[in-house]
């Protein structure tokens, strides 16, 4: 069961504005994903913890190696919808 | 003279050329014909590109300064997932309006290096979501075999491109059978590798730990080809696997495993099951020993994939947010901004695997989602590393049914989902596994491929290049 209160909350969290009937229908649809999802419940149960080693851990790039200031900022503004003075231009915040 | 398109691969088109049968600018020119001719109504190209006579002259040149290039002029169709410097990439979806790539992904430079030319950009689920490319914001990929129904997907494009002729190979990503079942819905041959082994660099990402990109073609032999010019390690992709991964050499594989209570639980359509007893047949009159095995975990995949993939994906897909670039929406806010692009940009199948997601990595279902589908995810890991000790690779059908018709499963998300019941084992795995054509099913008058699938252990690809060749006959 999935409630409409918690698919709003959710569309919130990530940033998603949904029309109502948006949001009654994703909780039908999630509902039934969810419920089949939740087969692995009964294969895996309380050993989630003991399956050893996890399988998929973070890889990060070292730290080095950096290119120089300014290289890619001119082509990396030409993609950006508002600009100014070499920066991206966003709705004051505070 | 005349290019025989039919018989022509691209490894015999490294022949013709050296032979000067024809150039690679009248050879372009012809699958731009043909693109012409058939894109309206198969829809696999959202883009033709207009350079393709300069670029076709370039490689005409290289060859005639001697350059050896192991893919000179192979006209290839490119996923609109995949960056190419300067390009428009929409990755399917209205997000991304008016943005061109500003760096090539490191498979594109590879290919090019390799002499390739790129036709096109091909047609997708939006951001690669998707088993038929019906949530494309640009229209389906009809299949070439029977325009009534779907190409599979998500890289429905790219098959269909190589199975209406408008290519000799093409590349797509494979997250959780992207490339393997639309190669098995049009008839082509097409390979997930091994995670790691291709770079995904310039790859637009949906799940990081399980995307992978890989090509197709009309022969293994060409798989091979593209394979061997795209793989390898790449400093630009911290999860590529390390230089000399695939350096020394292997005995032949001799042995192929079953999974029979596996298949018995994947509802397979009639057709599919008799191709899938007649391609083991064939493996047994051409000398391989076929092996019943168990993988007691593997049933459970597609729900471990529903918690993994959407989880990634809504992790990845945070970054479309109407600031940096492609489409942005006006708001009051820079809250509204961002709710508002999304809002529109994406389309439904992308906002529900977002808050999918978002719910079971939130506080509190965490560990009994994202945590117990990690753990299931090591089972069938370790059920793989037991199977490979007993065989060289295992087969299944690619699909439980052949392609199905346009509309038929866009109300069921779920029915959809399970298009893939038997391709995302070998993505939470990490192994490789290949699609070949085998078999035809007939259904309602049409005569439409059907595809069985070769895995192997990691880095193993040339398992699957042997068996396969051996399965459909190639030298």
């Amino acid at each position: 069961m999935f409630e409409k209160d918690t698919v709003k909350k959710l569309a919130q969290l990530s940033r998603l504005l949904l029309t109502e009937a948006e949001c009654e229908d994703l909780a039908g649809e999630l509902g039934s994903i969810v419920a089949y999802v939740s087969e692995i419940e009964n294969v895996v149960g309380e050993r989630a913890g003991d399956a050893g080693a996890p399988l998929s851990k973070n890889v990060l790039r070292d730290d080095r190696n950096a290119h120089e200031p300014g290289m890619y900022t001119q082509k990396i503004l030409d993609a950006a919808p508002d600009k100014e003075r070499g920066f991206f231009k966003v709705k004051k915040i505070l | 003279m005349a290019i025989d398109l039919e018989t022509l691969s691209i490894k015999s088109l490294q022949a013709s050329l050296k032979r000067g049968d024809f150039s690679v600018r009248e050879l372009v020119e012809r699958y731009r014909e043909i693109i012409i001719e058939k894109n309206p109504s198969i829809n696999a190209y959202l883009e033709v590109f207009d350079d393709l006579e300069s670029e076709a002259v370039r490689v005409d040149n290289a060859i005639g300064n001697g350059a050896e290039l192991p893919l000179a002029g192979a006209p290839l169709a490119i996923k609109d997932n995949i960056l190419i410097e300067g390009k428009q990439v929409s990755a399917g979806s209205k997000i991304l309006a008016g943005y061109r790539a500003s760096y090539d992904a490191t498979v594109i430079s590879r290919l090019r290096h390799a002499g390739a030319i790129f036709l096109g950009r091909t047609n997708l689920d939006e951001f690669a979501m998707g088993s038929s490319t019906e949530n494309s914001a640009f229209g389906v990929t009809k299949n070439p075999h029977d325009l009534k129904r779907v190409a599979g997907g998500s890289s429905g494009g790219s098959a269909a491109a190589v199975a209406m002729g408008g290519a000799l190979g093409a590349l797509g990503s494979d997250t959780g059978g992207s490339i393997r079942q639309p190669a098995s819905f049009c008839g082509v041959v097409g390979l997930k590798p091994t995670y790691g082994s291709v770079s995904r660099s310039g790859l637009i990402a949906m799940g990081s730990s399980l995307d992978v990109i890989g090509p197709f073609a009309k022969s293994v032999s060409d798989v091979e080809l593209l394979f061997k010019v795209v793989r390898g390690n790449d400093p630009l992709d911290s999860t590529s696997l390390p230089h000399g991964s695939y350096g020394e050499a292997h005995p032949a594989p001799k042995t192929i495993g079953i999974p029979r209570t596996l298949l018995e639980s994947g509802s397979m359509d009639a057709s599919v099951k008799s191709a899938f007893e007649s391609a083991e047949k064939t493996f047994l009159e051409r000398g391989f020993e076929i092996i019943d095995i168990e993988l007691p975990h593997a049933s459970h995949a597609l729900a471990a994939y529903y918690i993994v993939m959407p989880a990634e994906a809504s992790s990845n897909l945070a970054r479309f947010d109407g600031i940096r670039y492609g489409l942005s929406k006006n708001g009051e806010t820079l809250l509204e901004v961002y709710q508002k692009t999304r809002g529109e940009g994406f389309g439904s199948e992308v906002r529900r695997r977002i808050i999918l997601g978002a719910y079971v990595l939130s506080a509190g279902y965490y560990d009994a989602y994202y945590g117990r589908a990690a753990a299931l995810r090591g089972y069938i890991q370790n059920d793989f590393t037991s199977a490979f000790k007993k065989v060289d690779a295992i087969m299944t059908p690619t699909a439980p049914t052949p392609a199905f018709m346009i509309g038929e499963k866009t109300t069921d998300p779920l029915a959809m989902y399970l298009a893939d019941i038997f391709t995302v084992t070998a993505n939470l795995a990490g192994i490789p596994a290949i699609s070949l054509p085998y078999g035809s099913a007939l259904q309602n008058g049409s005569t439409l491929p059907v595809g069985i699938q070769l895995m192997a252990p990691h880095t193993r690809e040339d398992s699957l290049f042997v068996l396969g060749k051996a399965l459909l006959g190639e030298e």
